[in-house]
């Protein structure tokens, strides 16, 4: 990525171009170093919007402790993917609140972009996107999360998703009696 | 990657949650004790008393009502719902209900809406392949879902010949691959009915012999045969149908004339059976006569609602009061099972409570419904998201087989 773009300006823009600049760089945990137009930054992550109108950037790199270099990577990437795209109305966020807020549908580059995720990297960029406040990168993980869940049984996503099953047979079947029918009528 | 759940954040996996329709998500409470604590404190409750609809085709425009109070006289309609603009014509009719989504059917474009009244989401559903034009009759399709899944699917049951599913999320109509009796003919006018993930009807051998009841499992789309009638139609029969209780049990019921000593009496009487498969499956099931519905032939005709006719505890009927068809006045009602049978299955219409009244009433259909926030969102992709429009168009994709929604205005493809 083009780390120095203003600099080697000439001395009495450089200040301007530094304050200017349209990328921030940000360090991983494992202290690589990213960058990210500042604009799709501020606009995709409430965290990284406060800390630009903040001055809490660092031109070093900010340090982001809690996310790795493969999920930094990808969450630049996304960014850096987005504001490629052409905005659409699916874009337009909204407060979340559980069960009322619109569904927002992600659109086809981002199906595929989380499509290629390994699990482990998938969620790993869920822990990103919700400590960076990306909402709508949120809203495209947990997307895929929930389709991978769609049709399978219990058993099928203990598997998928490599949970141990800490029930005791006689409460499985307990549970499952609760639930025997879509109606209860009493 | 078990521990990736319990690093996942509370609100992230809120986010997955809520994505997940609440009949499935209930079920995801058998995953683990942690999934089951978080879907119990931080997810809404999800099953919701039942509710019955009546669903009224007056003069031009069908209206759907909800009616949560059985046990009081009314002289309302009940609360109305809203339907979208494009089922608001008079050839459109309801394929059924499931978990509080409405599936109604456009006759004369010969395509569906899927509805959620409480959010007002709308998915469009397009004719099956073989456009059937205004031939096929609405008995002929049914709404099912497949509570272990989350599947929702729109079966359709020609008489004679294949069978047609078109599963919500999928872009087109498929045929069931698992082979069914050829010789197997639906009988008309029983309807298709949902329940327990199984899409249920009747079904005759060219001679009339037997009546069988059908299941088609909604998953894996297998039909296997389910019971025999209790009885044989017969001509003295005036109308069959095959429904559900709320307990998720098969109900049928039949509506004949009483005759004595060769002697038609007036009213109409109604026999309904439950299908009991007894605790254990290992026994075949049994038809156990529920109850005998009897209209005294002393007042205004009476029958029983259709085809929701058992609701809990009650027995829905309805009256006509004056006229024909279009200037026809029709109440409901609800009659308590347990106070109104006698000792010998016998149920009089009379005197229960009027739960719903509907003026100019050419017909009227009970079904079960539940208010629910299960987004429809979640299927819209593939071709039938239609979003707050209100007017769209198919169009067959020689190509693809398919149908493809157009936007009406735009002629371009939503």
């Amino acid at each position: 990525m083009e780390v120095d773009k203003g600099k080697g300006e000439a001395e009495e823009t450089r200040k301007v171009a530094e304050a200017d600049r349209d990328t921030v760089t940000l360090k991983s945990s494992d202290g690589k170093l990213f960058e990210v137009s500042k604009e799709a930054a501020a606009r995709l992550s409430t965290v990284l919007a406060g800390m630009i109108a903040g001055g809490s950037i660092d031109d070093n790199g900010t340090d982001l402790k809690q996310i790795g270099s493969e999920a930094l990577e990808n969450v630049v990437d996304y960014c850096n993917k987005h504001a490629n795209s052409i905005p659409s109305a699916a874009l337009i966020s909204s407060s979340i609140s559980f069960n009322t807020a619109p569904f927002k549908e992600p659109e086809e580059w981002e199906r595929k972009f989380v499509d290629r995720l390994s699990h482990d990297a998938l969620f790993d960029l869920v822990e990103a996107a919700n400590f960076l406040g990306m909402e709508r990168l949120l809203d495209v993980t947990c997307h895929k999360i929930s389709e991978m869940m769609k049709g399978k049984s219990p058993d099928q996503i203990r598997e998928v998703f490599n949970i141990k099953n800490d029930y005791t047979k006689e409460e499985l079947e307990e549970i499952r009696q609760e639930l025997a029918w879509a109606f209860y009528d009493d | 990657m078990g521990d990736r759940w319990d690093h996942i954040p509370a609100d992230a996996f809120m986010e997955i949650l809520r994505r997940v329709p609440s009949s499935p998500r209930r079920r995801l409470r058998l995953v683990c004790r942690h999934w089951r604590s978080v879907i119990d404190d931080r997810t809404p409750a999800t099953q919701a008393q039942p509710m019955v609809l009546a669903f009224v085709v007056g003069h031009d425009v069908p209206c759907a009502y909800v009616l949560d109070d059985l046990t009081t006289e009314h002289g309302t309609s009940g609360r109305e719902l809203k339907l979208p603009r494009a089922a608001l014509d008079w050839g459109v009719s309801m394929v059924g209900t499931c978990n509080g989504l409405l599936c109604l059917r456009r006759r004369w474009e010969d395509d569906f809406i899927v509805v959620n009244p409480v959010t007002g989401e709308k998915l469009a559903v397009p004719p099956p392949p073989e456009p059937h034009g205004g031939s096929q009759k609405a008995d002929a399709y049914g709404f099912a879902y497949h509570p272990a899944t989350g599947l929702y699917k729109i079966v359709h049951v020609p008489w004679i010949g294949e069978v047609n599913v078109f599963a919500l999320g999928d872009g087109a109509w498929r045929e069931v691959t698992l082979p069914v009796p050829i010789w197997l003919r639906r009988v008309p006018s029983f309807g298709l009915t949902n329940v327990g993930g199984a899409m249920y009807w009747v079904a005759t051998d060219p001679h009339f012999q037997s009546h069988s009841v059908m299941s088609l499992d909604v998953k894996d789309e297998r039909v296997v045969f389910v019971a025999t009638l209790p009885v044989r139609i017969g001509l003295t029969h005036l109308s069959w149908h095959l429904t559900t209780d709320l307990r998720g049990r098969l109900v049928f019921a039949l509506c004949f004339r009483e005759t004595k000593q060769g002697r038609m009496l007036k009213g109409i009487h109604a026999k309904v059976w439950i299908l009991d498969d007894g605790e254990t499956s290992k026994n075949p099931p049994e038809w156990v006569l529920l109850c005998t519905v009897v209209d005294s032939g002393q007042e205004l005709p009476q029958g029983i609602a259709l085809p929701h006719v058992i609701h809990g505890e009650h027995i829905l009927t309805t009256q006509a009061r004056a006229g024909y068809e279009y200037d026809r006045r029709v109440s409901l009602h609800a009659c308590h099972l347990s106070e109104a049978r006698t000792l010998d299955g016998v149920v009089r219409m009379e005197g229960s409570p009027s739960i719903g009244m509907y003026d100019a009433c050419r017909s009227l259909q009970t079904f079960a419904y539940v208010e629910t926030m299960e987004p429809l969102a979640l299927y819209r992709g593939n071709g039938c998201g239609i979003g707050d429009s209100e007017e769209w168009d198919w169009r067959f994709d020689g190509g693809e087989r398919r149908w493809k929604l157009m936007s009406c205005s735009s002629s371009s493809l939503l």
